[in-house]
């Protein structure tokens, strides 16, 4: 996991230093860039000491192979489709392969804003609407040589998401640990976003191994692991900042320490270098002159119908729309319910891992929710972006499958002292 | 006794008279709705003819009470029943309500300010009154629910084991959506875009990279020729043009640009409207904006049997 957290961050540090000297941006440059360092530090200290390895039974038994092989065969078929094929999904042609191409046919970032002069308005801050992560990522390869495919490294990153659910699994039950692996592999939005050019791959994967890391530092109390964990957030930004997940990645992780130990300090800096990074990039989306869509933007009559929103029904019509979309992460949802009940009652025993995640998916899926419904006051097309929050969200679901094992283990665990 | 008859009277009675409001107000609202065209006349006939069931409901239900009146029989037992069955009229009802809805409801909310289940809270608020009046002894509903979960309570806890289990057959059942995807995936690239792409790179060919190119409108026809962002992707550092935007680009100065003109099995045009009479090409917009160039020369040139360029040479702005 040190290795790949590594090679993660310095691709974002890279493309980030190549964005910015390019677009002649360098002092914004050193300040994002400086965010990582941190982590990188922690990162590249954490690789010479050896952490010692935890001795589990190396050996597989017969129905663990089983489980193993399919998750390579499956995770094999993501390849195969990925080395086989170009982008054709609507956003990956139209924005991150394009703003790839634009990058190679010699324009720069800043003269993507006159490409809407003669479009709808709606379209008016289309090629700004996400960072420049994944298009950098296209940029490169296709500079290196047109005829790789590019699609493959987002198979990389289906196999990087099922490896950090192996590893942010906690509970003792390898078979079990394996199963879920599988589940996460096989699961559809999982699956498919990583056949398909879309960020929202790279964003769940970056937010995956900074919950690992995070986990790390709930299980030590090394503030080394959280500056990891704020740098792998850091990162996830560079592929999509909209939604601030990566913020309650990390402030769920206080929010849970504070319950736990009384404890917020060692959290302060992290989160600042967090909110520092989108302060930096939304300072750079304004000094473009780019039309940000202002959502936020609404009269003094829509917070009057949010609030009676909540009374006379309205609320409901969007979650009708959310579960829609959403599907098989209302288990999730449910299973959250069923955690804290039964952590109230005492029926579980007490656990600060399973309580950092279901914390991080309660608040990530309240975010959602609260936002969807402040949006449909404002905006016609609310419903298209509701039906899109299966795939933003899709980080749930490798961590609702981790908690849900957990809820499965603790229950078929034979009481011991008790 | 006959207090709680008289309370349930004017129960009733009010009840009677709020539901006729509220079928009227639904009736309004559901013309409203329709004029607005936004929702389908069937859902709406079914969801009027629904509204008239809890008034002739209640109709029954009078004479019921007249009924057990005379023959001094409890009116608990029938209060709690009228409750009961008003209670999934409700359930009915608001099903109904949420399905004929306009899909951006909210935001048409925000707009119109037409309150989307009013009347169910009306009917909610009565039923409570109406509750309180009646006194209703609600201990023997409460005393089933707790036996019921207390048998069901081992069960309860341990639904937590069937979701893992349920969660797992759900994803392994997706994986026979694979072979689907892999069959797909040797597609080459324009086939599964749309089969426009091959003319939209013949129109890359045939215009100068400095030209302007003027593409119609996105509309459910022109799903991709009116999608000026799938389209840069082929046609960069080509302008593309919304015919929304036609003005602004005439009045900048930029006065022959291509239309991407669509034809029809006859080889007339779809889009634009040409009228070879008065020299002028138009383009409508969404808001019903004409966009109109007076043109003094046009070429036709041919690139597949359904798209040509039309290069034309704008004199004047209307």
């Amino acid at each position: 996991m040190n290795l790949i957290s590594l090679v993660l961050v310095s691709l974002v540090f890279l493309s980030k230093a190549w964005f910015f000297i390019n677009e002649g941006r360098t002092v914004l440059g050193i300040i994002d860039i400086f965010l990582l360092i941190p982590g990188i530090y922690y990162l590249i200290s954490n690789c010479r000491t050896k952490a010692k390895k935890i001795h589990m039974e190396t050996r597989l038994s017969l129905l663990e192979k089983v489980i193993v092989t399919s998750i390579v065969i499956v995770i094999g078929t993501s390849f195969f489709i990925t080395l086989n094929k170009q982008s054709y999904a609507w956003d990956s042609v139209a924005l991150y392969d394009a703003r790839a191409k634009f990058l190679l046919d010699g324009y720069r970032w800043r003269d993507f804003k006159s490409f809407g002069d003669f479009d709808i308005d709606l379209n008016a801050n289309y090629y700004y609407s996400y960072p420049p992560g994944t298009s950098l990522l296209h940029f490169a390869i296709k500079s290196i040589s047109s005829s790789i495919p590019v699609s493959f490294i987002y198979s990389i990153v289906l196999a990087i998401i099922v490896y950090a659910t192996y590893k942010i699994s906690f509970i003792k039950n390898r078979p079990l640990i394996l199963l879920s692996t599988l589940i996460v592999t096989t699961s559809p939005i999982i699956y498919s976003l990583s056949t398909i050019e879309y960020t929202n791959i790279f964003f769940s994967g970056y937010i995956m191994i900074s919950v690992y890391w995070i986990l790390r530092y709930l299980q030590s109390r090394d503030k080394a692991f959280l500056y990891i964990g704020a740098a792998m957030l850091v990162s996830s930004s560079w592929f999509r900042y909209i939604e601030p997940i990566w913020l309650l990645v990390i402030a769920s992780a206080a929010f849970t320490s504070f319950v736990d130990k009384k404890t917020i300090k060692p959290y302060i800096l992290p989160i600042l270098l967090v909110i520092l990074d989108y302060v930096v990039w939304k300072y750079y989306l304004t000094s473009l002159g780019s039309r940000i869509v202002n959502l936020s933007s609404s009269t003094a009559s829509n917070w009057v119908d949010r609030f009676f929103g909540i009374f006379n029904g309205t609320i409901f019509y969007v979650f009708r729309i959310m579960l829609n979309s959403w599907s098989i992460l209302v288990l999730h949802l449910i299973n959250l319910g069923y955690f804290y009940l039964l952590l109230f009652l005492r029926r579980i025993k007490y656990n600060v891992f399973a309580l950092y995640l279901a914390n991080f998916s309660l608040l990530s899926i309240a975010y959602y929710f609260f936002g969807v419904y402040y949006v449909s006051f404002n905006e016609a097309w609310w419903p298209a972006m509701a039906d899109s929050i299966n795939r933003s969200s899709s980080f749930l679901i490798p961590i609702g499958v981790v908690l849900s094992a957990y809820m499965y283990n603790s229950m078929i665990e034979p009481k011991s002292k008790n | 006794m006959e207090n709680r008859v008289k309370l349930l009277e004017i129960g009733l009675f009010l009840f009677t008279i709020i539901s006729v409001g509220s079928i009227l107000l639904f009736k309004l609202r559901i013309d409203y709705l329709s004029s607005v065209s936004l929702s389908s006349s069937i859902t709406s006939i079914l969801s009027k003819v629904l509204y008239l069931v809890p008034f002739v409901f209640m109709m029954v239900n009078i004479g019921l009470l007249q009924f057990f009146k005379q023959k001094r029989l409890s009116s608990k037992t029938w209060s709690i029943l009228y409750t009961l069955s008003a209670l999934i009229m409700v359930v009915i009802l608001t099903i109904i309500h949420y399905q004929q809805l306009p899909t951006d409801f909210n935001y048409f909310y925000s707009r119109t300010g037409i309150l989307p289940n009013v009347e169910i809270f009306i009917y909610i608020y009565l039923l409570a009154v109406f509750m309180l009046g009646a006194k209703i002894d609600l201990y023997p509903a409460i005393k089933m629910t707790t036996i019921s979960i207390g048998l069901l309570k081992q069960y309860f806890y341990r639904i937590p084991l069937l979701i893992f289990i349920v969660w797992g057959a759900y994803s392994f059942v997706s994986v026979t959506t694979i072979p689907a995807s892999i069959a797909h995936s040797g597609y080459p690239n324009n086939l599964t875009l749309d089969p426009r792409v091959e003319e939209v790179e013949k129109i890359a060919e045939l215009t100068p990279t400095d030209s302007y190119i003027v593409h119609p409108l996105r509309t459910g026809a022109y799903p991709f020729l009116g999608n000026q962002v799938m389209m840069r992707y082929f046609l960069t550092p080509r302008v593309l043009v919304t015919p929304e935007k036609l003005g602004k680009l005439l009045s900048s100065g930029k006065k022959n640009p291509y239309f991407i003109g669509i034809k029809n099995n006859e080889s007339e045009y779809l889009w634009p409207v040409i009228d070879l009479e008065k020299n002028e090409i138009f383009s409508i917009s969404k808001d019903d904006n004409i966009n109109v160039c007076k043109f003094l020369s046009y070429k036709v040139i041919a690139v597949s049997s359904y798209i040509d360029l039309i290069s034309v040479d704008c004199e004047d702005i209307k």
